[in-house]
């Protein structure tokens, strides 16, 4: 219990994006990218420690093009929602 | 039950792991995303550069772990789902700055918003398997047009 009170994420906080949006727009945002997540890594066979970090080490060369490919991916959304947020998220 | 105290133990560090690093925390995650804050990258690299080479031995030598089996490690091919798959969920890790393996330590912290996260991946995954059955089992309407037919 003294861990969980230490910690900073106990309860509703989300960083910078629960700053941002509002908490009934912050609900569906998080469900929906949750859903891409659940849907794209199951699809892809794995996630980041699957692909990335258990793949890579097992020398899988699917694990190297998912990792490449989720690790592009993630970067080039998140500079556009940066972009897209005027550098506020 | 031993190989399961092995897993509550791997578990455990698995979470320690994810919590020291802050992989657990938004902001955290979003800022390495946005190429500000690089020492996850050196996270990763850290622990593929252990492992890669250890498992490499233990197959290489042929050694059997301590539970006996020897290793066989899993091999993913080079295809059009790793790739298709991969970009739907490095646009959801974009969003919610979480990966299946980060939002259970989300939640384990105290995360009420880490749930909402949690319960979108576990729809993600029933929708994905859903689709893959569709695909895989004739459309259920034609099988019941036909069965209406003979009748």
């Amino acid at each position: 219990v003294a861990i969980l009170g230490a910690s900073p994420q106990l309860g509703l906080g989300y960083g910078t994006l629960g700053r941002l949006l509002p908490l009934g727009l912050l609900v569906p945002v998080l469900f929906l990218g949750g859903l891409l997540i659940g849907f794209g890594a199951r699809w892809a066979g794995a996630c980041t420690s699957g692909h990335a970090i258990s793949g890579c080490s097992t020398r899988s060369p699917g694990s190297y093009l998912a990792a490449m490919t989720f690790f592009v991916t993630a970067v080039v959304v998140t500079l556009g929602l940066h972009a897209l947020t005027a550098r506020r998220l | 039950m031993r190989i399961k105290l092995i897993a509550l133990f791997f578990g455990l560090t698995f979470g320690f792991g994810f919590s020291a690093a802050g992989f657990n925390q938004y902001d955290i995650v979003h800022r390495t995303l946005l190429l500000q804050d690089w020492d996850p990258w050196f996270i990763f690299a850290s622990a593929t550069a252990t492992a890669l080479p250890l498992l490499w031995l233990l197959e290489a030598r042929g050694w059997t772990t301590p539970l006996g089996g020897r290793v066989s490690l899993v091999r993913w091919k080079i295809d059009r789902d790793r790739v298709l798959g991969s970009v739907v969920f490095g646009v959801g890790w974009a969003i919610t700055g979480a990966c299946p393996g980060t939002t259970s330590t989300m939640v384990a912290a105290g995360s009420l918003l880490g749930v909402v996260t949690l319960a979108g991946i576990l729809a993600g995954i029933y929708l994905r398997d859903t689709v893959v059955e569709r695909a895989a089992s004739p459309a259920p309407q034609s099988a019941s047009v036909a069965v209406a037919l003979e009748a």
